[in-house]
């Protein structure tokens, strides 16, 4: 009796905790080779190279299978507390959101929104999680199967966190969309699993994210510049590499890269909550990475930065001015 | 005696304003003002650019020159203002939308339209994102400052 008082005490701190936290958000994308292989593509030339592009809204548009998948997916995942995010209508919100910026304006002096080329960048469709799907219909004799790849891809740290994999069984009777949704629904939970395994581990061992610190052209200071901390005389990569140690999780992250201009850490192992005010707050990799910005501006490095966000998963610090 | 003296003054000052006035040559073709006159001009290996940033481009020059007073019709006789763009490096993000970016340099030149000789540059360092390569061209443009100094 004891243990099971015990087991539902704590599910439900938990899912208390849960309810605290900032979850990721989940989106179903269709994979490239499923763009490529239906024609739902578009030729763009970048630094003079022609590349071939997935074009998600022409996918969306033009194939039922997909919106199928997509929908009953949805509505398993919702099912579980995973609420996904549509691609179709973030896409759509996207170009309604662009007329509006453009067509604003003050009332007294006529001034329009002020954006610079980084706004514009930054206004896509984004996730935490990834869902790339990939699926075909194929015919054996009379039968039509169906096979599917569904992976789960953490979009800052790029680790695969679930996959489902399958073939269907044959059927000559069953419609290609039966027979679909047949094949996703038998392989959905063993994903949601693992998906909520990942989740597990991410609240007990802290989030993972990836935190990036470059500098301005015209800092006038690199990461191998030495200075005297605490008694410590040290290049400043080092220095930062023991605030890390002491503000991670058990001390968990791994330096990728560090060059004079650049530092790169990622499995960047940061607490889910953080106190403000007496109050257990959500933290995020801004909020995360503001106390390192904090640490780099006050003495002896008196190094002003900027923190730039890429999403709720990766952070950069660039040193020199704001 | 008053009107002796206002009479002296008038003759004074037309001596005075005379030389100047007649220091500005306005007779027909050789007008100082039309000789300086500059065109803006967008020059042909840059007609393969989205036709909207070319007017938008076209656009800036006319006002940087209206800004000088020197504007003068696009197919005026001497002297046109052509741009050079050098691209330093233009991406599209594989998002969902892609986003075309430029990093380019903006020179501009003062020519001579029929000898080719180049009388005065300036240059500006723009960067520029969008939804289509033509939207990436006009917020680059768009960055061009057309009160600043040359450099």
């Amino acid at each position: 009796m004891n243990r099971i008082i015990f087991i539902l005490v704590l599910c439900l701190t938990t899912l208390v905790s849960w309810g605290q936290a900032k979850k990721p958000i989940i989106m179903i994308v269709p994979s490239d080779i499923f763009c490529v292989s239906h024609g739902y593509t578009t030729t763009v030339n970048a630094n003079g190279k022609d590349e071939v592009m997935p074009d998600y809204k022409k996918a969306m548009q033009g194939s039922d299978e997909l919106r199928m998948v997509i929908t009953k997916m949805g509505a398993i995942m919702s099912e579980r507390g995973f609420p996904l995010k549509d691609l179709e209508q973030t896409l759509k919100s996207i170009d309604t959101q662009s007329a509006e910026i453009s067509m604003m304006t003050s009332k007294s002096s006529s001034a329009a929104i002020k954006e610079t080329p980084i706004d514009v960048l930054k206004r896509t469709a984004k996730a935490d999680i990834i869902m790339d799907i990939d699926f075909n219909v194929k015919r054996q004799g009379p039968n039509n199967y169906i096979t599917f790849v569904l992976k789960g891809l953490d979009a800052y740290t790029n680790k695969q966190v679930a996959a489902a994999t399958g073939t269907g069984k044959p059927s000559s009777a069953a419609s290609a969309d039966l027979l679909l949704e047949e094949a996703v629904l038998s392989h959905m939970d063993a994903f949601n699993g693992q998906l909520t395994t990942f989740f597990n581990d991410m609240f007990t061992n802290g989030r993972e994210v990836t935190i990036a610190l470059r500098v301005w052209d015209n800092a006038g200071v690199d990461f191998e510049q030495s200075f005297d901390y605490k008694g410590t005389n040290d290049q400043l990569s080092f220095h930062i590499e023991n605030w890390f140690t002491e503000n991670t999780v058990n001390g968990r992250f791994s330096t990728i890269d560090a060059t004079g201009t650049m530092m790169k850490f990622e499995q960047v192992r940061i607490p889910m909550m953080f106190n403000l005010n007496g109050r257990d707050v959500a933290m995020d990799t801004r909020r995360y990475i503001n106390n390192l910005s904090k640490f780099l501006s006050g003495p002896p490095f008196n190094l002003d930065n900027k923190i730039y966000q890429r999403g709720l998963g990766e952070a950069w610090l660039i040193i020199g001015e704001k | 005696m008053k009107k002796l003296l206002f009479g002296a003054i008038i003759l004074l000052i037309c001596s005075v304003y005379t030389p100047v006035i007649q220091g500005q040559n306005s007779m027909g073709a050789s007008d100082d003002f039309s000789r300086i006159a500059i065109a803006p001009t967008i020059p042909d290996a840059m007609k393969n650019m989205p036709k909207g940033a070319q007017d938008m481009l076209l656009g800036k020059m006319r006002q940087i020159i209206g800004l000088n007073g020197m504007s003068a019709l696009d197919n005026a006789p001497l002297f046109i203002m052509t741009p050079q763009l050098m691209v330093l490096s233009n991406d599209v993000t594989p998002t969902a939308p892609p986003i075309y970016t430029y990093n380019m340099e903006v020179v501009l030149n003062i020519a001579d339209r029929y000898t080719g000789n180049v009388y005065a540059t300036a240059s500006q360092q723009v960067k520029g994102a969008g939804r289509t390569e033509q939207l990436a061209y006009n917020n680059a443009f768009n960055e061009i400052n057309i009160m600043s100094t040359i450099n």
